[in-house]
């Protein structure tokens, strides 16, 4: 059994982790666009109810919803940082992976649950698999915990290494929508595939696609969780012949095409 | 680094692309919008949490 302990201050005992930072502590533009996305989450609570009935996921002390409610405000304020960082093209490393589930997760769950999973924690998670049209559900196992670090190393390198080659097909103006898709995509979908955390692994990932977006100078994306999407990332998931980005990276470029551009043209 | 694309125009400052238009994310739809997308990223949302609560506690006490 694993033993959860809130942490109640939490949030103001950040220490040096910048994805931890509360509001109050935070720069001008980083306040105002955190307190707008807190209030966002707050806004959206409603439509959440009570369905998460797991241990893990309803800290002690608190209902499940009341649980989730703190964790929606903390992920939303740690996607803030993460997309500020892009912006500012701050390097994402291993251990800032780390700080983001801690950021989201401690001030809720306490560092007992916080963290890349240790030597003895195993896991397992479910994709869509199967054809567009009949999706089917399968479990993939995460990377053993001990290539956790050295897997999500290759991912970042991977990721640098894209945004290098993209900046060079920018400067020849060469640069098209779907090759920047494309690099943020395989950053989302490879941080899932190695599972580094015990939970909160597509939050984590969520972050970190919005900080790749914002590195390649593109808008953040709302995607809705639809069989079609979750077949798309399990396709992406999958590690047979049949395995393939494409389905997800066109959802993101259709999403960033069909919300309008035009406005924004030069002209 | 700016990167500027030959097929896209990328708006300047932070937007959330919803698939039917770009919100600033500085405003209330927009930052709903930012919300939505990062409670529902895939597997790590809401509808999952039980199912992924399950198969992980499940691995773990076989591992142990």
């Amino acid at each position: 059994m694993r033993l959860i302990v809130v942490r109640v201050d939490a949030t103001a005992a950040h220490g040096d982790n910048r994805f931890a930072l509360p509001l109050a502590s935070m720069n001008g533009e980083e306040q105002e666009l955190a307190a707008a996305a807190v209030q966002a989450a707050r806004a959206t609570f409603a439509q959440f109810g009570d369905k998460p009935d797991s241990a893990f996921y309803a800290a002690p002390g608190l209902t499940a919803k009341e649980t989730w409610e703190r964790v929606v405000e903390e992920l939303a304020r740690v996607c803030v940082v993460a997309a500020l960082d892009g912006t500012r093209d701050v390097p994402l490393g291993v251990d800032d992976l780390e700080l983001i589930h801690r950021g989201i997760f401690e001030p809720v769950f306490g560092s007992s649950v916080a963290g890349f999973r240790s030597s003895d924690e195993f896991v397992d998670f479910p994709i869509y698999v199967g054809t567009r049209a009949r999706p089917e559900l399968r479990t993939r196992h995460g990377a053993s915990p001990k290539q956790i670090q050295k897997r999500l190393r290759h991912a970042l390198r991977n990721f640098d290494g894209g945004l290098t080659a993209l900046a060079r097909q920018a400067a020849a103006q060469r640069a098209e929508l779907r090759d920047a898709v494309e690099i943020a995509v395989k950053l989302y979908v490879r941080i899932i595939r190695i599972h580094p955390f015990m939970d909160g692994n597509g939050r984590v990932a969520w972050a970190a696609f919005g900080y790749a977006l914002r590195r390649c100078n593109l808008p953040l994306v709302e995607i809705s969780p639809t069989l079609d999407t979750r077949w798309a990332l399990g396709t992406a998931l999958r590690r047979d012949a049949d395995q393939d980005y494409g389905p997800l990276v066109d959802i993101v470029t259709s999403t960033l095409r069909t919300s309008g551009d035009s406005q924004f043209r030069a002209g | 680094m700016t990167i500027q694309y030959t097929d896209y125009t990328a708006p300047q400052g932070l937007y959330v692309a919803t698939g039917t238009q770009l919100l600033p994310l500085a405003s209330a739809a927009g930052a709903t919008a930012f919300v939505g997308g990062a409670v529902q990223s895939g597997i790590g949302d809401v509808q999952d949490a039980a199912a992924v609560a399950k198969v992980t506690h499940a691995a773990v006490a076989s591992a142990r």
